[in-house]
């Protein structure tokens, strides 16, 4: 996946907000990216770009050698539903819908039969078995969470777009998602793109991409706790 | 899809209950409204008077009056002459019929007014149930009627009594009775039989048989027949028979199979008023329910706003959205249809039942079930929702997937532009059905001017967003006075989220300006007749028959004889056809109701306001109109107006003068000696009297049994009463409506409040008391009940005003305060306790368990 030269701003006139300045970056097939910096630097704004969920005002993002900003409405709809997945902060899922549903919700809406066999893998790896008949609201937050990056899966998608997925996890089921997520790259092969804040969270990343004031600053390999953390607090002025 | 709304369905069954009531409320009230209004346009059998005949020969009452510029003009559906007996027909016809051959027998019918009374009976106990007719004897075969006791009338002062009524007046054979009779006036006969008719039923009307030859005399013109009756060979086939009748009858003449329908039966007067009056209760209760499934679904959709989202962001598209939406609705509307439907057939027993009860409906009149009004309901039910999901599915497909990852979604601020604009050509077009109306005058302008509050509703909800920012920072500053804080809070939310007050404040809109029209149309129209006829009437006594069906001219005679009478007037209705509208192009031939009247008498009695021309010229072939008849029609003084009267007659009249004061009175004025001629069974309605003579005109009761003598207050009293009667109908009817619109705004208001228990939450958790909290939501609902009523007053006034200035060209209305403020007071009870009730359950739970449960 690759952004080119992506610029994005909100409203007009002396409210407008530059969310985005020229921003160019690949993501690489099967990499796990964390992108990080102070709030409102533009994070979530960088990933809804990415995946179309919001039109760049200029530039371009290539999935699978097509430009999705030029795509239809309906056919990036069509497209994301069957390249792309996301783990929402907030678990989001239909209240009136099982786990099962709730995982095989794609298919659903693709019109097509859930392959029954990855279905029941994921299921597994994500330790919901049990777990399958119950409405979200019956759920913990960390199986809710599992739920979601079940969901994410279910469509093999190319990549999975992350944001604070941690975020409203204790630290002990936090690591639990994270190690799911991390699987999700070395066993599946996904390219995963995650927002987050937790410098412990971003050392599951391959990379971390730092953001302020909607521009790149600077890019890290192998992170670490304590890298990461060195960093932000020498940015976070 | 239809399996996820299934799910969406049966899991939400919270959520879904009150649109389900909704709409299944909606589906009773079609339901019901459809199987009353059938029953009452199929309820009227026609007349059992030829059951025992083949054929009926009778005037054709459809024929056109003219032709203008060589056009036939067009004699299309005649709501008046509809319900009146067909033209009367020469006995020639019966002549010729007779000859075809098939046919065994002709029997020549007379139909007459012929109130029968017993000796002495006072006036004030005259038989009330409708008019009694008089026929020849030799009619009593047509029925037929069998005598029960004595012998057929044989002398000219025999008669032979209905049974049921001889029983109810305690006469029989032997007895004397009078007889009431247009030619006649009262004159004395002897019973010397009675019979009923061979099937009896409720729909015949009161018959009393004289010789032939009276009934002849008494019909005013002998030469003349109201119906022939056709008996045919036995083995004849009808179809046939009926071809060859006609052409032996002749031009001006219907031949019917269905003899059932040669004359109106006894109830059709008012078969025809309940299915005006279920018509217009039915079409407003049809839009109220358009407005609540409308606003149910809308509402519905947007607590599932952010629903909405996760399914756009995991990948649905606009059209799976609104399919979605549609498959639910589907669901909603099925399970309601299950329910709605059979409560609906249920309902319309007891409501034909109050009908009758009330007056409204004739008493044979029950529920006819059919299918029609099912399939009616259940394509209004499923179409309804499906048109009120389609709107809100639109606003749904619209919701951004980014809104799911956001955590505060804000709904949309602005009014999108097609709304906007269809909201301006609304208004525009409310502006044009009222300058219109009001150009048009009279009746059909104020008619016309009725739909204008459905349009203005139309546009209240369009821009209703636009209008309640508005409203509810004019009504904040009294808000505020609740309490610094919580008036604040409640202010705000009414600023910032407009569209939950307009959605909700719709129905409380639409329930006042229906509640405010049908209580205060009917007595603006009546307020306006009598200020009019006070106005108009200059008489010291009003005259009136006892039995509804008028004076004969005798008494007009008697009293004129009377020492200390200065004038006297009689104003006599005659049925009749006159081309409709201005020169040139087809027109339409309609059935009004003239009044004949002497031209210096009524001058001397009533005060027309005449404005072009003078009564005084209403002699020979004269005819007189109100200002608002001559402008809708495109009449002028000096105009040339072809007429057909009621023996068939086509004259052309000249319009001599036009009158403002018509108002309870008549669109137009033919003079006597026309009436005189071509109706002599005409009957006066009123009697005008000037004169010190109060006890002459009580001594004329005695010799004319049918005789009320009023004096001009208590005249103008009575007319107030009659109307009375009628409003108690509409009340009842309006209470109906009115229940069905509160449950509705009920329902609303609860689901849109229980929506907001996480806010509730934060505010508790913020620091709020529960008292505080429901102080805000009090103060947001009584800023929804300010703009409800605001608007609906607003509507229902403009109506109003409109309808009275084409009337009358004065923007008099009534509304008793004591009415318009009990409304007010209950719009803000049920909107209050419709949204504190479920605020007060969502307080009550405790806020951090809301907070931590997701939506
Ligand atoms: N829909 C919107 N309308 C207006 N401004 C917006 C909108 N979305 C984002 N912004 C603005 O764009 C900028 C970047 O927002 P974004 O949500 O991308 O930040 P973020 O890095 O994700 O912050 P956080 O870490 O707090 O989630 C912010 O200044 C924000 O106010
Ligand atoms: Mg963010």
């Amino acid at each position: 996946m690759t952004l080119q030269s992506v610029s994005k701003s909100f409203g007009t006139g002396p409210t407008s907000v530059v969310a985005l300045r020229d921003v160019s970056m690949t993501f690489p097939q099967g990499t796990f990216t964390a992108l990080m910096g102070p709030s409102g630097s533009g994070k979530s704004t960088f990933m809804h770009c990415a995946a179309g969920l919001e039109r760049p005002d200029v530039g371009a993002v290539y999935l699978a050698g097509a430009d999705i900003t030029k795509m239809s409405e309906r056919r990036l709809t069509v497209f994301r539903r069957d390249n792309m997945g996301f783990v929402f902060q907030s678990f989001n899922l239909l209240p009136s819908l099982t786990a099962r549903q709730n995982i095989t919700l794609p298919f659903l809406l693709n019109g097509r039969r859930a392959d029954r066999k990855w279905v029941d893998e994921i299921v597994e790896r994500m330790g919901l078995t049990e777990r399958m008949s119950h409405l979200p609201a019956e759920l913990s937050g960390g199986q809710q969470q599992r739920v979601s990056i079940a969901r994410a899966l279910v469509t093999r998608p190319q990549v999975i777009f992350a944001d604070e997925p941690t975020g409203a996890l204790d630290t002990r089921t936090g690591t639990g998602i994270l190690h799911l997520l991390r699987e999700t790259v070395d066993v599946y092969g996904r390219t995963l793109i995650m927002v987050t804040h937790d410098p412990r969270a971003a050392a599951y990343a391959d990379r971390v991409v730092f953001l302020v004031d909607g521009g790149i600053v600077d890019e890290m390999r192998s992170p670490t706790v304590e890298r990461t953390s060195a960093w932000l607090s020498r940015s976070d002025v | 899809m239809l399996r996820l709304a299934l799910r969406s369905v049966s899991t939400r069954k919270a959520r879904f209950a009150g649109s389900l009531l909704a709409i299944a409320l909606a589906v009773t009230v079609i339901t019901a409204g459809g199987v009353l209004l059938q029953s009452a346009l199929t309820g009227d059998r026609g007349s059992p008077r030829f059951d025992a005949v083949t054929l009926i020969v009778t005037g054709n009452s459809h024929l056109p009056v003219a032709s203008v510029n060589g056009q036939a003009i067009d004699a299309g559906a005649d709501p008046v002459g509809d319900g009146l007996p067909p033209p009367r027909l020469p006995l020639a016809v019966a002549k010729r019929v007779a000859q075809v051959s098939g046919v065994r027998e002709v029997v020549p019918d007379v139909s007459v007014y012929s109130q029968v009374v017993k000796v002495g009976e006072p006036s004030s106990i005259v038989n009330a149930d409708g008019a009694m007719r008089g026929h020849g004897w030799s009619s009593s075969r047509l029925t037929p009627y069998r005598l029960r006791d004595g012998h057929p009338p044989v002398s000219p002062d025999e008669i032979v009594l209905d049974g049921r009524f001889a029983a109810r007046k305690g006469l029989g054979t032997g007895d004397s009775a009078d007889v009431v009779t247009a030619v006649d006036g009262t004159r004395r006969y002897r019973v010397v039989g009675v019979a009923d008719p061979a099937t009896p039923g409720p729909s015949h009307a009161t018959a009393v048989f004289f010789t032939d030859q009276t009934a002849a005399r008494l019909s005013g013109d002998p030469t003349r027949v109201d119906a022939i009756a056709v008996f045919a060979e036995s083995h004849e086939d009808v179809t046939r028979l009926a071809s060859r009748v006609r052409d032996a009858a002749g031009d001006g003449t219907l031949v019917l199979t269905d003899t059932s329908q040669a004359e109106p039966s006894a109830d059709s007067g008012a078969y025809v008023a309940t299915t005006a009056f279920l018509g217009i209760m039915s079409a407003v209760a049809g839009f109220v329910a358009i407005f609540v499934v409308a606003g149910t679904f809308s509402l519905l959709v947007v607590q599932r706003r952010r629903e909405t989202a996760v399914l756009r962001a995991v990948g649905a598209t606009g059209g799976q959205v609104r399919r979605m939406i549609a498959a639910e609705a589907l669901v909603v509307s099925a399970i309601a249809l299950a329910v709605g439907v059979p409560a609906g057939l249920m309902l319309s027993r007891p409501l034909a039942s109050l009908l009758v009860t009330l007056g409204v409906a004739p008493t044979g009149f029950h529920p006819v079930y059919g299918a029609v009004p099912v399939i009616v309901a259940a394509v209004a039910g499923i179409g309804l929702t499906q048109l009120a999901a389609f709107t809100a599915a639109g606003r749904a497909a619209r919701v951004r997937p980014t809104e799911a990852l956001r955590e505060s979604a804000a709904p949309p601020r602005r009014l999108s532009r097609l709304r906007t604009l269809a909201g301006f050509a609304f208004a525009a077009l409310s502006a044009f059905i009222v300058a219109n109306g009001i150009a048009t005058g009279g009746n059909k302008g104020s008619g016309d001017v009725f739909v204008v509050s459905f349009t203005l509703m139309v546009t209240a909800t369009l821009l209703g967003p636009m209008v309640t920012a508005r409203v509810a920072r004019l009504v904040a500053p009294l808000i505020a006075v609740l309490g610094r804080g919580q008036g604040f809070l409640a202010a705000a939310n009414s600023k910032a989220n407009p569209w939950r007050i307009a959605s909700a404040s719709t129905p409380i809109t639409l329930a006042v300006t229906f509640t405010c029209i049908m209580i205060f149309m009917p007595q603006t129209v009546q307020k306006l007749t009598l200020r009019e006829s006070q106005l108009r009437i200059q008489a010291d006594h009003v005259l009136v028959s006892a039995d509804g069906q008028g004076l004969p001219s005798a008494v007009t005679r008697d009293v004129a004889r009377l020492p200390g009478v200065s004038a006297v007037a009689a104003t006599t209705p005659i049925p009749v056809r006159l081309g409709m509208g201005g020169a040139g192009g087809p027109v339409p031939t309609r059935t009004l109701m003239a009044l004949a009247v002497v031209p210096a008498q009524v001058t001397a009695l009533l005060d027309l306001d005449v404005k072009v021309g003078r009564l005084s010229a209403l002699t020979d072939d004269g005819i007189a109109a109100s200002s608002a008849a001559a402008r809708e029609h495109g009449w002028r003084v000096g105009d040339r107006l072809p007429v057909g009267l009621p023996d068939g007659t086509r004259r052309e009249l000249h319009l001599v003068a036009t009158y403002d004061r018509s108002l309870g009175l008549s669109d137009v004025l033919v003079p006597a000696d026309l009436a005189a001629r071509h109706a002599p069974q005409a009957l006066a309605t009123a009697i005008y009297v000037k004169g010190e003579t109060a006890e002459g005109l009580n001594a004329l009761t005695k010799t004319h049994p049918t005789l009320i003598t009023l004096s001009r207050s208590a005249y103008l009293a009575q007319m107030k009463q009659s109307s009375d009667a009628q409003t108690t109908a509409v009340y009842l009817f309006i209470m109906l409506i009115g229940l069905y619109t509160a449950i509705s705004v009920m329902n609303m208001l609860a689901a849109a409040t229980a929506a907001r228990a996480r806010e509730f939450a934060a505010l508790r958790l913020a620091g709020s008391t529960r008292r505080q909290v429901l102080t805000m939501v009090g103060g947001e609902a009584l800023i929804t009940v300010a703009v409800g009523v605001f608007l609906g007053t607003l509507i229902a006034a403009t109506t109003l005003v409109s309808s009275s200035l084409a009337l009358t060209r004065t923007p008099v209305f009534a509304a008793p305060p004591q009415v318009y403020l009990t409304i007010v007071a209950t719009a803000v009870v049920l909107g209050l306790a419709a949204t504190l009730f479920p605020a007060g359950m969502a307080v009550r739970l405790r806020a951090i368990s809301v907070i931590g449960a997701r939506e």
